[in-house]
């Protein structure tokens, strides 16, 4: 079965996913979009690659060397899976786009389309690596050369634009602390530092408040309330030394400030096994955003891995009838299919297993997005027990670049109330550092 | 679809191309991040960082330093808005 | 690692690579090459990868012919890709002290048989479509010049030259020299951590200390060639420069050549993989070794190829770095045997273009070892003329 739409009725009356659809279904407005020359229906904001998927649409695009399939993987902006062309624009995350009437979308390095691409051909032709540093080195110059001008006509995702496009004009803010991620950590802190008498902006990559909250198909729906100032649908995109650009919209505001606090969480990652890109393979958050806007990503469903939202995700699958396996304690050693997943191989308390499957479900244990506390200058190492990079800082959050500071889960795992007690506890010393240096 | 196992997928680079930069002696993050291409692609690392990282600590029993050095932008910024920043004239509101 | 070689070549970029090769390939295969990083880390893996012969002085167009044919034969002889396109050069002047610099530049290559053409703007524009020529009131267009992919003539290099018995190694740093009379008669090294490579963190007292003995050096560390020689009493005009450099998202092949504006020093190419790489002069700069990524950059940059590409504004930057210019005060390198101590080859102060030059670079320096003899080429780029105040010159420098 292909991906579809669920509906509150679906769920047991009352449930927290339950109240949140039938949110979303009291304020949806059905909008027509463009794939590839097919019209698509859609709800109106909701993330296009949703859109997409709902109607069956998962293999968007083609990878670059070997033409495998792409689709949908993490629907945070955090991988290469969803990628279009949107009207003129090339490169387009599908999962970072609103919902619209009229918008023409369009598959990218698809020859002839996303579904069956003749270039996949080059997968099989090389089984384990295109060894790209010595291809064809053999062969006599001739051949060389002839195998390069291939390969430049082969590259590329998106073509450049037909219209040019004005320059987007920017503003600027200038604060005493920047709050990056709007979870309960960053509210904490925002609040705080209000309280302390200090200036914050906050600014978050989704439309609303609520951070990892948003995520969670346990959770009623909540809009946690922000007094501060705020911006949302804002990625902080960079960070320097003296300056934060911030693009929302397509426009970018340059934050100046005394301090810079990143409460900016944890990302889910799609672990190595044998065909672990196949589109269907999506992370547990993923499937839960997915579940979340009503979109169901498949009818069976094999959930692996030991992080709660696994155990959550399976739980709301339950009560919704749908078939699941659901291997905590497991590891996938391969998934199955041509152009989506079709069967699982997962080993689990020492024994190996197949099962049928349409979405399989990656729950490893999050790990820290500490890139931009890095690009601030705060040190970074190895965690040994979460087997990933994360931040350093002291108890209060500082790090070792003087005005760098962090909060929450991207520091090291911590409860709901934990992430709210550390952004009350990093703001505190915030507050103190920067009176300090008045 | 063979069965790969795509450590980036965004750069489509594989478990056995990592394998064989380590072999040829690119046995630090860096050095297997260029000789591979893993990390340069869309989501600049933020999926591969953590499973090359494994892979190196495994192969070459030390634990990993560091990430490679996380460059910005840490998400896409298309051209356009980014020339408003070189000119005059920004909407200045603070 | 050895406790004696013949030759010690500090620093393992493009420079010193090619050198120990080309030693190695006429028979000096005890060579020893230290670098405090890994391969690529230094500006030989940081550079755009531009290869021309479009220069302003008849040495530096004869030097580059040269590497242009190297790199065209590279992929075959040392059987890894470079990924060499030459789609050519274009180079666009919009004042009129740059336009008669080009157009006297383009007069002497003619001289020395390029084949490069003067142009009017609408004829750089039938070469790149989507090129605004607004302003631009000169270009002039080689079809020869091209890109190559850097990195894998670094790791090219590296492989040809252990292959034939030299010795590379990574992680390892120039902490001083041994001396006796007017000669080096050893380099003190010790190990370097990735930590200390890339966080930039205080030299933390030494771990081990060791020494290899050697007959010779030649110090191929760019930017970081002037605090090396200081260790040997040593003072280089040269100066460390950031350059900063950005990568878009990978498009579909649009742009045949590398387009560069010698008016505010932007320059840009499609690489291999579709991206669009390029740079922009960004004044003023942090002093000394800073590879930093700044703003200010990505703002200049963006500025100045939405004017030249206005198709391109909705395009996204992926990806920012930086690197270091080795600069000198007459923009021309600083090669060869200096006066004290009498055993160090000066390799360096090549001006951003060291990685296109490296290739025959590594030719020259190895027969300059050998045969102990001077050129005329080594005279006029000897330290010597700083003393004696014969300064030299070079304005199609970009960036």
């Amino acid at each position: 079965m292909a991906p579809r739409r669920i509906d509150a009725r679906e769920l047991p009356a009352g449930s927290a996913l339950a109240r949140r659809l039938a949110q979303i279904e009291k304020v949806a407005r059905a909008v027509t979009l463009e794939h590839d020359g097919t019209p698509v229906e859609a709800r109106a904001g909701e993330p296009v690659a949703l859109s997409l998927a709902a109607a069956g649409r998962l293999t968007l695009a083609r990878s670059p060397k070997y033409h495998r399939p792409r689709g949908a993987a993490c629907l945070r902006g955090d991988c290469d899976g969803c990628l279009v062309r949107a009207g003129d624009q090339p490169g387009v995350m599908a999962c970072r786009l609103a919902a619209d009437s009229g918008m023409k979308l369009t598959s990218q390095n698809a020859f002839p389309t996303a579904g069956f691409d003749v270039f996949a051909v080059t997968d099989w032709f090389f089984p384990k690596h295109l060894d790209h540093h010595r291809l064809m080195v053999d062969f006599g110059d001739a051949v060389n050369r002839t195998m390069q001008v291939f390969a430049r006509r082969m590259a590329g995702s998106g073509t450049l634009p037909e219209l040019p496009t004005g320059v987007v004009p920017h503003r600027t803010r200038d604060v005493d602390v920047l709050v990056v991620g709007a979870g309960r950590a960053g509210l904490a802190a925002v609040e705080t530092l209000a309280r302390e008498g200090l200036s914050a902006l906050l600014v978050d990559e989704e439309p609303a408040p609520g951070g990892a909250q948003r995520d969670r198909v346990d959770l009623a729906p909540e809009r946690p309330t922000v007094s501060v100032d705020a911006m949302f649908d804002a990625t902080a995109a960079a960070t320097y030394a003296n300056e934060t650009l911030v693009v929302q919209h397509g426009a970018i505001t340059r934050v100046t400030c005394r301090a810079r606090l990143f409460a900016t969480g944890t990302r889910d990652v799609i672990p190595a096994f044998a065909r672990n890109d196949l589109p269907g393979v999506v992370t547990a958050r993923a499937f839960a955003r997915a579940l979340t806007w009503g979109v169901l990503l498949g009818e069976r469903v094999v959930i692996v891995g030991p992080a709660a939202t696994g155990a959550r995700v399976n739980e709301v699958l339950r009560a919704l009838g749908v078939k699941t396996v659901y291997a905590p304690d497991g590891e996938v050693v391969e998934a199955h299919g041509a152009t989506a997943v079709r069967k699982v191989t997962v080993r689990e308390k020492g024994a190996t297993a197949e099962h049928r499957c349409d979405v399989l479900v990656c729950a490893d244990e999050p790990v820290p997005a500490y890139e931009l506390a890095g690009q601030a200058g705060a040190g970074l190492a190895w965690d040994h027990d979460r087997r990933c990079f994360a931040p350093r800082s002291d108890d209060e959050g500082a790090t070792e670049r003087d005005g760098v500071y962090v909060a929450g889960t991207v520091r090291r795992r911590m409860s709901d109330e934990q992430r709210s007690d550390d952004g009350v506890r990093v703001a505190r010393r915030i507050a103190r550092d920067l009176r300090g240096s008045r | 679809m063979t069965a790969k196992v795509m450590l980036c997928r965004c750069e489509d680079v594989t478990l056995d191309e990592v394998d064989e930069a380590i072999a040829l002696g690119h046995t630090d993050i860096e050095s297997v991040k260029r000789y591979t291409g893993f990390g340069t692609g869309w989501c600049q690392g933020k999926q591969c960082v953590t499973l090359c990282a494994r892979v190196l600590a495994e192969r070459t029993g030390e634990a990993p330093t560091l990430p490679f050095t996380p460059r910005p932008p840490v998400h896409p910024v298309p051209l356009g808005a980014l020339a408003s920043l070189g000119a005059h004239g920004g909407d200045d509101d603070a | 690692m050895r406790s004696r070689a013949r030759v010690v070549v500090i620093g393992a970029g493009i420079m010193g690579l090619a050198t120990a090769y080309n030693l190695a390939k006429r028979g000096v295969t005890d060579v020893l090459v230290v670098d405090r990083g890994y391969l690529c880390g230094g500006a030989s893996g940081r550079n755009g990868g531009g290869v021309r012969a479009q220069f302003s002085t008849e040495t530096n167009i004869g030097l580059m012919r040269e590497s242009i044919a190297i790199c065209r034969d590279f992929a075959a002889e040392m059987r890894i890709n470079v990924w060499f396109r030459q789609g050519g050069y274009l180079f666009l002047a919009r004042t009129p002290d740059k336009a008669r610099a080009l157009e006297e530049s383009v007069a002497l290559q003619n001289r020395c048989g390029l084949s490069t053409r003067l142009l009017e703007p609408w004829e750089a524009q039938r070469i790149v479509p989507e090129l605004s020529i607004e302003g631009v009131t000169r270009a002039s267009f080689n079809p020869d010049d091209g890109v190559v992919f850097p990195w894998p003539f670094v790791w090219g290099y590296a492989k040809a030259a252990r292959d034939l018995g030299v010795e590379v190694a990574t992680f390892t740093e120039v902490v001083g020299f041994e001396t006796r009379g007017n000669r080096i008669t050893a380099v003190k090294l010790r190990p370097t951590t990735l930590g200390e490579v890339n966080r930039h963190e205080e030299v933390r007292p030494a771990g081990e200390v060791f020494s290899v003995a050697c007959d010779e050096v030649i110090l191929c560390a760019g930017a970081w060639s002037p605090q090396v020689a200081a260790m040997v009493n040593v003072a280089l005009p040269n100066h460390p420069h950031r350059h900063e450099i950005c990568s878009t998202e990978p498009l579909k092949p649009w742009l045949g050549p590398l387009v560069a504006d010698l008016t505010d020093g932007l320059y840009f190419s499609q690489s291999m993989r579709g991206e669009i790489v390029g740079g922009v002069s960004v004044d003023p700069v942090p002093e000394g070794i800073d590879q930093q990524s700044s703003s200010a950059f990505l703002a200049k940059y963006a500025r100045s190829l939405v004017r030249a590409v206005p198709r391109m504004a909705t395009v996204k930057v992926l990806r920012q770095w930086a690197g270091c210019y080795d600069l000198t005060p007459d923009s021309n390198p600083l090669v060869g045997r200096i006066a004290e101590p009498e055993n160090l080859v000066l390799a360096c102060g090549f001006m951003g273009h060291g990685f296109m030059m490296a290739p025959v670079m590594g030719r020259l320096l190895a027969e300059h070892v050998i045969t102990q003899q001077t050129s005329e080429l080594f005279a006029r780029w000897s330290l010597d003329r700083y003393r004696t105040g014969r300064l030299l010159h070079e304005s199609m420098i970009i960036g």
